[in-house]
Parts: structure tokens; C-alpha cells; sequence
């Protein structure tokens, strides 16, 4: 095959050469734009999961210092002890209040029950009505033997003398009574 | 002329001809001449502008043999490209096609995240958060800087130096230092820019509470999966399925940013929400502990319920282990007691007796049965946990006391089939289905095995057991006038696309009438009020209703007799007795203070019922019990009898 030798070569020629190098510079501007894109993203991306880190991280501290033991270790270290029994203030529309429940001051005893073991004073906070006749109570039931026969062939139990735990008195922490047979009951 | 032969050297052309030629016939062509190498010899001036020509001449002269074998040359290598080509197109293709993608395409699997735990309030109990791993590749680090990376290292990483040089002297290419540090603490690492140390995304199950409700939630393996508890038994929804990237790399690996990435989303699993209440949880736990602290028990263990739902809002023993930390985990012990141990309930079963024989009208609150000190039946004889005379005691009486001789009497006016089939309707001895591995049914004998001795113990509670959420159960049924709805942890599962799927509640199990629950209620208010066994558990201002237990234990060293200091002393109440909204139900393992269950196990519902009625916001009715009285004071002068008693 021949070109025609007389074919206007030079300006077939400019028009391919700009044809080839426009192509290759919009090439060229179009990856660099994306690589430029690129690296924002990954610079976005990069910064966007360290916030989303910090986020967690607040909402673990967060979690962390809601959860119950932090909050009772808080309280605690603030001084204040668990309310014991329950009392609840009815407002009427006139302004009366009547108190639902016997509401008592908590004895130091209750004061940060993690650490300090929970003892028998329960009946510490009670009303005096509670504390007396849970003393007759003792003394009604308790002076005897405390023994229970089992059918499965239990020994019955030696005949000591019972002191069911009697209840504590107001001041003072009972110490616990001596463990014996007790049963059923 | 005409056979004139040109001169030896021909002119070139352009040269002027000699002028002796002008009328001869036209000269012959100038021959080629056969070899450059005579060419030196003239080289004139205009050689430039010829050349060209002249060159292409003698290219096409060479053709005929050339040609041929050039022709040949090109077949052969066409011949063994095209031969290649079938060979790699035809054949090794779809083999070669995917080592292609394999070096072109990588894929990465994409984490689901492990779905949270929350409690019924929605506080999470456990949930997934992302962390880093830092690790190390010994061969970049010179033996030499070691130390001073261990010096830098400890204190970032929380661990000790020595761990640090012992992971660099490994061998190999990768040394674990540390694990799940968070993201910030990573970043100081980065931020050192030592060679060699690299982190790597990992994610870390959290626990804020860390002991509270662990028995329940269970805790995970190293490699994310559950492997107790909650995140044991609902791996499969917690966990969701893991999904896929697919993109194209260059040869460095660098992601090429115009690649279409292909996707498979990874399903991330659903957050469970328990029904219990943690912060109620926690106090439960708290009090439990002092409690065996204490009293020096071997454990004790706490269920509570919801009186409406039969929903579980706590579910305690002591001495929990640290979820956070598989190491606490004391292999001796189960890991969640109160659904995994049975014990003997004592006469805190005694509720079922009584429920059947004011339900099968054999006696009422007020009937009088004169009750020995003991009672010989079944070829034993049975005591009183308390020496007294032949006494005409109320059936509300033998109940708030405790008589083991009085209890039996009632039972035997009801005869074995009809206590076991209440014994039956409260559920003893079948598992409640509860959402917890490892769940114990207790026992119950069945009445084919009953031997002549069996029915002189099972009335009260012995020779038979249970697992304190059974005997939670238990009186959340007398609590909902009746109705025993199977205890339930799991409130509903809520899927990644935000839809809640409520658990199904259990149909509820009519075991005896409202009016008999009712009945046993005020029954059991008496066991509370001076002059009962669970004085303790009274909180002044409300109505309480609820049963002690002092339960012999089988002493191994005895032959598996009942040993006489060995006990499990229980509690199982409800608040308010007249309009109940929880359940609790409390043992104590052999406690060596406190012999009785209303020595140990009544104060401390004494307390978390306290605590619950304050959290819960539940305010006293403001009714007053209705005192009955526990013995037939016909005849007695009430001045030398103990208060309440008439």
C-alpha cells in the first residue's frame, strides 16, 4: 500500500500528535484526580475511625463507671449507705402527707456493704415492736432441744441445749450462737 | 559503435554524459554494481540526495532465499505462539484464569459483630467494642534493642518487661505482645514508630459489670465465640455471620482505587435483652456475698421473679467469677448454681402441702389439729426442730412454726396421690425450660419408687430437690393467685434491621384455685409476724408472705445419712403479701452460724426485698395483716402465753 504522495502529511500529523498527547494529559489528570481522591479518602477514612475509636472508647468508660459496682463504689466513697426499709411520702391534693411504710435511720452497720460483711442486725433497724416480740418468740420456742429424726436414718441430734440465735438487741452486733441440731423448720 | 561496451565504471547518473556518446543509441541501463565494495572507489558529491534509492535496490535483490526462510522463521514462532495460545486459552484456562484473579483479586472476610446483652432495662450487660492487638516480628528487631523496646513497651502494653524479650526471642516472624489494647493506647504505640511492631484489629468482648449476672451471661472463648452462659446457649443469634470483600490489588497489594469491589455484607448478630434487672442483679450478688462471709456457708445462691410474668429479675449466687476474666472461673463449682444445683428444699416445700389441703378443703387456716412432739409413720419416727408438749395447734400455726408432726398430719388427711399430684402442678422435678444451659430438673421420687418412709419425709421437703428458681417458682405461683408461669430470662431478640422478636411466653400452668392462693398468702404472712419462724423477714410497714426451711443435708461421711449440722437453710417469700409483685427465694449451703433458715436466709430476704421495693417503686397498700391465731387457746389464760400466739 502506497500513501498518496502528494497527502497533506504535516497537518495529519499535528492532529494526531495533540490527539495523542490531549488523551494522555486527560488520562493523566484523570488519575491523578482519583489517586488524589484516593488518598483523601484513606486520609478521611484514617480519621474517621479514630473518632469512631474515641467514641468507643468514651462509651466503654462510659459503661464502665455506670455499671453497679462503680456506682456503689462511688456512693460509697461519698458516704452514703443503702436505705434499709422502704417509705414512701403520700402527697394529698391539700398538701397532707401521710408516710406509707416505717422509715428508720440506717445504723452504721449498713455503711458500704461490699467490703463490710452483712450482718444479723437486721432487726437492728426495726421497730421496737418488731425487736420485742421477736424476743418472745425466742423465748417461747427456744429453750428446748433441737432435734429432728429423719426417716433416711439421721442420728438424732445430741440433746444440748438450744439457743436459737435470739434476736440482736438494738446496740449491740449479736455474735453468732453456738451452731446446733437444729431441723425442719 | 553498438558494440561499444560502457566503460568499466559506468557514469553515475546525473553525471554528465561524455560528450563523445551524443548520437549514438541511448546507453544501456548502468548495471548494479555487485558489490559496494567497489563503490569506495568513486564516491562523489551527490551520493546524498541518491541514496535512498539505492539502498532499497539492493534490500529487494536478496529477496528469493531470504524471503523463504524468513517466512519459514515466522511460521514456526507463529506456530509455537499460537501453539501456547491453545494451550493456555484451551486447556490449563479456568486453572490459570483463577491464579490470575488469585494475584490480581484479594478477598478479606468482613466481621459481624457480635450482637450486645442487655438487661430489661436496656443497660448493656455485654457488648462488643474494637480494640488492637499488638504483635511482633522478632527478625526486624536487633537482639540488641530488645531491652530498650521492653523498657518503652511495658508500660504502654500493661504487661512486664519479661514478657516483651521473651515474645522478641522467639523465633519465627510473629510474637503476640499484647492483646485488646484500646484504640488510644495502640496509637501511642504507632506513635513510638519502632520497627518490627505492628498492630492488628481485633475486637474485645465487654463486660462493665463484670461479676454482676456473669453466672447468667456467661462469658466467651479467646476466639469470640460463647462458651457459657447466655452467650453460650444463643451463640447462633448472637454471634450473625461473617461476610466478604472482594477488590483488585497491584502487585504491591495497594487497593486499586477504581476497581469495582465486590461485596457480601457481613450480618451482624442480634442484641438479646434479659429480663433481669442488673442493678437489682448486683445487690443480690453483693448481699450473698456478706452473707456467706458472714455466716461462714459453703454458698448460697438467690432467685427472684417477677410475680406476673414468671420473669426471672435475678438470678444470684456468691463468690461469682469476673466475666471479663475466664481465670476466676472456679472449675469446682457450677458456673451458674441457682439453674445447675439442686438442693433439698426443707420445710419451705411445705407451702405445697398446705396448698393442697386448703385446696382440697381438708383443713382452714383456723382448724385445730393437736400436734405430738413427734410422730412415729412409714417405721420412722419424726420430730418436731423443737421440743414441745402435745400442743392443739392451727393449721396457721404448724405453717408459721414449722411443725414437721403437724404437716405431716395434714398430708396424711390427703393421702399420697393427691400431695403428689400438687406436687406435681408446682413443677417439682421437671425443668422449668429456662433459656440457661445446664439446667437441673431436681428430683422428685416418682410415686411407683416410694418407699414405706417416703411420704413420712417428702411433706416437708426432704427426699426430694430443686434448684432455687423451682422453689421461685413455687411461690410465684401461690404469688399469682395460683397460675405458675414457667420462669423465662430472655425478653426478646432484636435483629440488626432494628425488628424486636419478643420472647414467646409460656402459657401459664393453673396449680390451685386464686382463692386458695389467696388463702395460703395470708397463711404465710403469719410466718413473718411475731410468733413464726421468718420473723426476720418482716419489713416494718408491708405485708409480708413467705416460708423458712432448714433442710438436713447428707453427710457423705455417713453413709450419705442426714447429717445433724449440716443444713441448707432457705427463704422463699413474696412482697406485698396482698398484692405480691416479686418473688424470692434465697439458700444458704451450711451455713456455721445461723442453724435455721430464719437465722440466715430470712434476713437476707429481709434486704434485697427491701431494696427491691425501693427500686422498683412499690409503695406499702397500707392494709394490715390479719392475725390468726397458731394455737387453740380455748381454756389458757393468754397472760402465760407468748404474744400472738391467740
Amino acid at each position: 500500500m502506497t500513501i498518496p504522495k502528494h497527502a497533506p502529511r504535516v497537518p495529519f500529523a499535528l492532529l494526531i500528535t495533540a490527539l495523542v498527547i490531549g488523551g494522555m494529559s486527560l488520562l493523566l489528570m484523570l488519575n491523578t484526580a482519583s489517586a488524589a481522591n484516593e488518598v483523601k479518602r484513606h486520609d478521611i477514612a484514617a480519621q474517621d475511625e479514630s473518632v469512631a475509636a474515641q467514641v468507643q472508647e468514651l462509651q466503654n468508660e462510659v459503661a464502665e463507671s455506670a455499671a453497679p459496682q462503680n456506682l456503689a463504689a462511688a456512693a460509697a466513697a461519698l458516704g452514703m449507705v443503702p436505705a434499709l426499709n422502704p417509705a414512701f411520702l403520700v402527697v394529698a391534693s391539700n398538701g397532707a402527707v401521710r408516710v406509707l411504710g416505717s422509715p428508720a435511720p440506717v445504723t452504721p452497720l449498713y455503711v458500704a456493704p461490699p467490703p463490710a460483711p452483712h450482718t444479723q442486725a437486721a432487726t437492728t433497724t426495726a421497730t421496737s415492736t418488731a425487736t420485742s416480740t421477736a424476743t418472745s418468740t425466742a423465748t417461747s420456742t427456744a429453750p428446748s432441744t433441737a432435734t429432728a429424726s429423719k426417716s433416711a436414718g439421721a442420728p438424732n441430734g445430741t440433746d444440748s441445749s438450744t439457743e436459737s440465735s435470739a434476736p440482736s438487741s438494738p446496740t449491740s452486733t449479736p455474735t453468732p450462737t453456738v451452731t446446733l441440731p437444729g431441723g425442719n423448720r | 559503435m553498438t558494440a561499444r561496451r560502457p566503460p568499466a565504471n559506468p557514469p553515475r547518473r546525473g553525471s554528465a554524459p561524455p560528450p563523445a556518446r551524443r548520437f549514438g543509441p541511448p546507453p544501456p541501463p548502468p548495471r548494479r554494481p555487485r558489490r559496494p565494495a567497489q563503490r569506495p572507489a568513486q564516491r562523489p558529491v551527490q551520493r546524498r540526495a541518491v541514496r535512498p534509492k539505492r539502498r532499497r535496490h539492493l534490500r529487494l535483490g536478496a529477496l528469493d532465499g531470504r524471503l523463504r526462510f524468513g517466512f519459514a522463521a515466522v511460521c514456526t514462532l507463529l506456530l509455537v505462539i499460537g501453539g501456547r495460545l491453545v494451550q493456555l486459552q484451551g486447556v490449563d484456562q479456568s486453572g490459570l484464569a483463577r491464579q490470575a484473579a488469585a494475584q490480581r483479586v484479594d478477598t478479606i472476610t468482613l466481621h459481624a459483630l457480635r450482637g450486645s446483652i442487655l438487661d430489661r432495662f436496656g443497660v448493656p450487660l455485654a457488648y462488643t467494642s474494637d480494640a488492637q492487638d499488638i504483635t511482633a516480628d522478632p527478625k526486624q528487631v536487633k537482639p540488641a534493642d530488645r531491652l530498650h523496646y521492653a523498657e518503652v513497651l511495658a508500660p504502654l502494653l500493661h504487661v512486664s518487661q519479661q514478657s516483651i524479650l521473651d515474645g522478641l526471642a522467639k523465633p519465627g516472624q510473629y510474637a503476640l505482645l499484647a492483646t485488646a489494647l484500646t484504640p488510644t493506647a495502640a496509637q501511642q504505640v504507632e506513635d513510638l514508630g519502632l520497627a518490627g511492631i505492628y498492630t492488628q484489629a481485633t475486637t474485645e468482648r465487654q463486660y462493665p459489670g463484670h461479676t454482676t449476672a456473669a453466672n447468667i451471661i456467661g462469658t466467651v472463648h479467646s476466639d469470640g465465640t460463647g462458651a457459657a452462659g447466655i452467650e453460650a446457649s444463643l451463640e447462633r443469634v448472637l454471634a450473625g455471620h461473617d461476610g466478604t470483600m472482594t477488590y483488585s490489588v497491584d502487585n504491591l497489594g495497594n487497593v486499586n482505587p477504581a476497581s469495582a469491589t465486590t461485596t457480601d455484607p457481613a450480618h451482624n448478630g442480634s442484641t438479646v435483652r434479659l429480663t433481669i434487672d442488673q442493678n437489682l442483679q448486683y445487690t443480690a450478688q453483693r448481699y450473698l456475698d456478706s452473707a456467706v462471709a458472714a455466716s461462714g456457708a459453703r454458698g448460697a445462691q438467690m432467685a427472684i421473679l417477677d410475680v406476673h410474668t414468671g420473669q426471672v429479675l435475678a438470678l444470684a449466687s456468691n463468690g461469682t467469677f469476673d466475666a471479663t476474666d475466664p481465670n476466676t472461673i472456679d472449675p469446682s463449682t457450677p458456673i451458674d448454681p441457682p439453674v445447675m444445683s439442686a438442693f433439698e428444699p426443707g420445710s419451705v416445700q411445705k407451702s405445697i402441702t398446705f396448698a393442697a389441703a386448703l385446696q382440697e378443703h381438708a383443713v382452714t387456716p383456723q382448724t385445730v389439729i393437736t400436734v405430738p412432739d413427734s410422730i412415729h409413720t412409714g417405721g420412722v419416727t419424726i420430730r418436731d426442730a423443737w421440743y414441745h408438749s402435745t400442743q392443739p395447734f392451727t393449721a396457721t400455726g404448724i405453717l408459721a412454726e414449722s411443725s414437721n408432726v403437724g404437716t405431716l398430719k395434714i398430708a396424711h388427711m390427703l393421702g399420697r396421690r393427691t400431695w403428689y399430684r400438687y406436687e406435681k402442678a408446682f413443677g417439682v422435678g421437671t425443668k422449668t425450660g429456662i433459656e440457661l444451659p445446664g439446667e437441673s430438673s431436681g428430683w422428685v421420687p416418682p410415686l411407683k419408687d416410694w418407699s414405706a418412709s417416703s411420704f413420712a419425709n417428702l411433706p416437708f421437703g426432704q427426699g426430694e430437690s430443686m434448684t432455687v428458681l423451682q422453689l421461685a417458682s413455687i411461690y410465684q405461683t401461690i404469688a399469682n393467685d395460683g397460675v405458675r408461669i414457667p420462669p423465662r430470662i430472655v425478653q426478646s431478640v432484636t435483629a440488626p434491621d432494628g425488628s424486636v422478636n419478643a420472647t414467646k411466653q409460656p402459657a401459664g400452668i393453673r396449680a390451685i384455685k386464686p382463692s386458695t392462693a389467696q388463702t395460703l398468702r395470708t397463711m404465710l404472712e403469719s410466718v413473718t409476724m411475731p410468733g413464726g419462724t421468718g420473723v426476720k423477714a418482716a419489713i416494718p410497714g408491708y405485708r409480708i408472705a413467705g416460708k423458712t426451711g432448714t433442710a438436713q443435708q447428707p453427710d457423705p461421711n455417713h453413709g450419705g445419712a442426714y447429717s445433724s449440722w449440716m443444713f441448707w437453710d432457705t427463704f422463699a417469700g413474696m412482697a406485698p403479701a396482698d398484692n405480691p409483685q416479686f418473688v424470692v427465694a434465697i439458700m444458704v449451703d451450711n451455713p456455721a452460724h445461723g442453724v435455721e433458715g430464719g437465722d440466715v436466709a430470712a434476713p437476707l430476704f429481709h434486704d434485697v426485698a427491701s431494696y427491691e421495693l425501693q427500686h422498683a417503686h412499690i409503695p406499702p397498700t397500707g392494709a394490715l395483716s390479719k392475725h390468726v391465731p397458731l394455737e387453740d387457746c380455748h381454756g389458757l389464760n393468754p397472760a402465760y402465753l407468748p404474744a400472738n400466739v391467740c
